[in-house]
């Protein structure tokens, strides 16, 4: 299966060229153009009630769909907010997103969601987190540009801009600075993670638009 | 333990710069003289347990990392049987460590468990603090308003909302409604509201009284009062509701704080458009418990100030309770009005404790009114 990722950073989106036989799953309504040849396999995002959990607490839809390649065949899929889209290539390690954050895995890939802790829901982050693991590529989006980060030591990252992180990867929540400095920057909450491993952010936070937007309504 | 039970392989990872993306997978193996890793490429790594440094780390929390002096080279593993394994074989030196990350992970997560729990209670206190709150504001800001607020509401809700039926002109029905009305309004406990009376055809056993006096009465209770007292009871109930400003103070908690601070400084104009978006969902006539027994309790004052028997207004709950088992989906205004057992019991006693007085039966044209609506 070959792969582009185009139009990035801002409108990026993946094409990809399926031959006969292959298959990619990917979140629903991710597809935005495909070949007519290309067989459209709707299924429940890993089983019922791992949808369920994923709809209510990890941002997913309940659906994912499966592209299937009866003859060499081209798809395209994208994502509803502007910004980056990465690839990354999983040799049976593990890579946690952030709820909203998938879009799409070859069919060695598995879909899992994880309990990450009361801390992760006050920091802005949601109580589960995805977790994908196995052999094969995984394509996940952000608002904005994505950037990665090795983190050796401690790291702060703003609420909302962590899209991605290995599992070797320990978060915290907690200010920035002390009590009122904190709030009175703006800053609020803050992510610390703490390595060794690999981060990935997005360079624009969604949450902080719509509290522009609401503040100018 | 014995040897024979321990797990030797894991899965696990590295970090290292001999590799190309600096991690992989690996297998993980504990031998006699420390742990060799393995990738899927055959790679090999090697770390002797006495230059071993643990931490404790990852997502989970739960995360072994086994390092050499420099650094350099970061073994991995999750797996819950490794600590036996790394104990096993690594000797006082690595068991040491181990016990003192274990208990430093433990006082930690006692810490979190007490500030999470601390969190959670003041969150609580917070939100219950809030909500009584919120109602006291609201009392306060719906006293300090002019009826004339009440009756911009009640006129824009009653012009919006969706009456279940159409008017009824004839009066030979309004007019007797109208006259028990006019009894009980110069005993009514607000001053300065007008008592605009308006009969809906339809079989719904309902009425309702909107903020600022607009009373609603639905042909189906007409029907189902015995006396004109009756209907003077659920009158009075239904009068206290607009009287004690039940509505109003209903649109200003579900406004919240905001519309409230609004109100004491004297800008209505806010809880006007929410009163009249209320009264598209009838919402301005659903009220709380709370509020459906004062209603009953100033109802109750209200007939004996007339001189209308107050149990009336408990005997009508009695008829339409019995009325009620055979069709009590058709009866509204048992339906809005829960708990009748304690309810008829609770006007009993009021009543009870009321000085004697003589009792005048209506002087409205009652037989004429029933006549009207069986035609």
């Amino acid at each position: 299966m070959d792969s582009e990722i185009r139009n990035r950073p801002s409108f990026a989106n993946v094409l990809v060229k399926l031959q006969p036989g292959e298959m990619i799953t990917a979140e629903a309504d991710a597809m935005a153009s495909m070949t007519s040849g290309i067989r459209l396999v709707p299924r429940w995002n890993g089983g019922f009630l791992a949808a369920i959990l994923r709809r209510l607490f990890g941002g997913e839809s309940l659906f994912v769909n499966e592209f299937h390649a009866d003859t060499p065949a081209e798809l395209v899929l994208t994502q509803a907010l502007p910004g980056d889209i990465e690839c990354m290539q999983l040799s049976g390690t593990s890579l946690f997103l952030q709820p909203g954050a998938f879009l799409a895995c070859e069919s060695g890939v598995q879909l899992g969601m994880q309990w990450a802790g009361f801390a992760s829901l006050i920091g802005g982050e949601g109580l589960f987190r995805l977790v994908v693991s196995g052999h094969g590529r995984v394509w996940f989006s952000a608002y904005g540009g994505i950037y990665v980060r090795e983190v050796t030591d401690e790291y702060v990252v703003d609420s909302g801009h962590l899209v991605g992180y290995e599992p070797t990867i320990n978060i915290r929540v907690g200010l920035p600075g002390g009590l009122f400095s904190s709030f009175f920057s703006g800053e609020g909450l803050v992510t610390r993670v703490r390595g060794p491993g690999r981060i990935y952010l997005q360079s624009r936070n969604f949450s902080a638009l719509t509290a522009w937007i609401n503040s100018h309504i | 333990m014995n040897v024979w039970d321990l797990k030797q392989d894991f899965e696990a990872g590295v970090f290292s710069d001999r590799i190309p993306d600096g991690r992989c997978s690996v297998t993980l193996s504990c031998e006699t003289d420390g742990l060799r890793a393995v990738t899927e490429s055959g790679q090999q790594f090697h770390l002797r347990y006495e230059q071993l440094q643990l931490e404790l780390g990852g997502a989970s929390g739960r995360m072994l990392f086994c390092r050499n002096s420099d650094r350099s080279l970061t073994l991995f593993c999750e797996d819950p049987q490794f600590r036996a394994a790394l104990e096993f074989h690594g000797g006082l030196h690595l068991s040491d460590q181990l016990s003192r990350l274990f208990a430093d992970r433990k006082r930690t997560q006692r810490r979190w468990r007490a500030v999470s729990i601390v969190s959670l209670a003041a969150f609580a206190l917070l939100l219950y603090g809030g909500y009584f709150g919120i109602l006291m504001l609201g009392r306060a800001a719906v006293n300090s308003l002019p009826v004339t607020v009440d009756q911009q509401i009640g006129d824009v809700a009653y012009s919006q909302m969706d009456h279940g039926g159409p008017e009824v002109d004839d009066p030979l029905i309004l007019e007797p409604c109208r006259d028990i009305v006019r009894h009980l309004t110069p005993h009514a406990g607000l001053a300065g509201l007008e008592f605009n009376v308006a009969v809906i055809d339809s079989p719904d056993v309902n009425a309702f009284c909107l903020p600022g006096g607009r009373i609603v009465i639905f042909t189906g209770l007409l029907k189902k009062a015995r006396t004109p007292e009756e209907v003077a009871g659920v009158l009075s109930h239904e009068m206290a509701h607009a009287t004690l400003r039940h509505g109003l103070q209903t649109a200003v908690r579900s406004a919240g704080v905001v519309v409230a601070a609004e109100l004491l400084i004297g800008d209505a104009a806010g809880l006007v458009a929410l009163g009249a978006e209320l009264g598209q969902q009838a919402a301005l006539t659903s009220y709380s418990r709370e509020q459906e027994t004062e209603a009953d309790v100033e109802g109750v004052r209200m007939l004996h100030a007339a001189a209308i028997d107050p149990l009336s207004l408990a005997e009508f709950f009695e008829h339409l309770r019995q009325e009620g088992q055979d069709v009590p989906a058709a009866i509204a205004w048992i339906s809005t009005h829960p708990q009748h057992d304690v309810r008829i019991a609770s006007i009993r006693a009021r009543v009870a404790q009321l000085p004697s007085q003589q009792y005048r039966s209506l002087s409205v044209n009652w037989d004429e009114l029933k006549e009207r609506l069986q035609n």
